[in-house]
């Protein structure tokens, strides 16, 4: 039998059902996305700040100073209100969105590295990067169960 | 550490003449990394769209390419476009020349 991972409870809050494995890969994979935040390889972080006026040089080039800093600010604390959240067993609806922003912020380093396209990607087991897509798969459907759980409590 | 809400806002607005009731609009474009419903929960809690229309939106961009998710002045568009790329979502903004 299939067992829901999130649940939205009757207190308006989120239940956590994560084994002890699960509760580590997201330990680590945040540590290892504040460190790919705070040194900011475009290379790797390029898809963490879009652009925002393709048309328009000098209107984006403001854009990016205003925001980039004040949008690093908010993931570091989702970061950092995941890590402190990430034994409980019921987590309110905001530290549940913090988990949602810093597991899809994880996908999206990852997606752009394995160059995650419209169809499935065929990695065989060999491949360097094989670890990688198998931590994204697994945040994928982390992030499948978190959302459900979510929008059935909206 | 300095806080994000003190850096200046850009002084474009005046420069440009906009600001005022300048129509824009914030589109939102398919990528094959952010779920489909994520993005319908993000529509669902940025803008208060019910299940329904979110969806309709997610669809658009999925087999469209894309959406136009909102609109209004520069400074609202602008707001929209970061609380996007805040969740994690391609978003981005023009004016309404239609």
């Amino acid at each position: 039998m299939f067992k829901r991972l999130f649940v939205s409870t009757r207190g308006g809050k989120v239940g956590v059902r994560l084994d002890d494995t699960m509760r580590a890969l997201l330990r680590q994979v945040s540590e290892e996305l504040r460190e790919v935040l705070l040194v900011d390889d475009d290379t790797q972080t390029r898809r963490l700040y879009p652009t925002a006026y393709p048309d328009d040089e000098t209107l984006e080039s403001g854009y990016q100073d205003m925001m980039h800093d004040q949008l690093l600010m908010q993931r570091l604390d989702a970061i950092d209100q995941l890590e402190a959240t990430v034994e409980d067993e019921e987590i309110s609806v905001e530290v549940a969105d913090a988990w949602m922003s810093t597991i899809n912020q994880v996908r999206l380093v990852l997606g752009t590295q394995l160059d995650v396209g419209e169809t499935d990607l065929e990695i065989s087991e060999d491949d360097p990067l094989a670890t990688n897509y198998v931590v994204y798969q697994v945040l994928t459907h982390l992030l499948e169960e978190l959302t459900q759980a979510r929008i059935s409590s909206l | 550490m300095s806080s994000p809400l003190e850096v200046a806002e850009p002084d474009i607005d005046v420069e440009l003449g906009l600001g005022t009731d300048s129509p824009w609009i914030v589109l939102v474009w398919n990528d094959p990394i952010n779920l489909m419903s994520y993005v319908t929960f993000v529509f669902q809690k940025l803008f208060g769209y019910s299940e329904k229309k979110a969806n309709e939106l997610m669809l658009d961009v999925h087999e469209k390419g894309r959406a136009v998710v909102s609109n209004g002045t520069k400074e609202k568009a602008e707001a929209d476009v970061a609380r996007l790329h805040e969740h994690g979502l391609w978003a981005t903004m023009q004016k309404d020349d239609a």
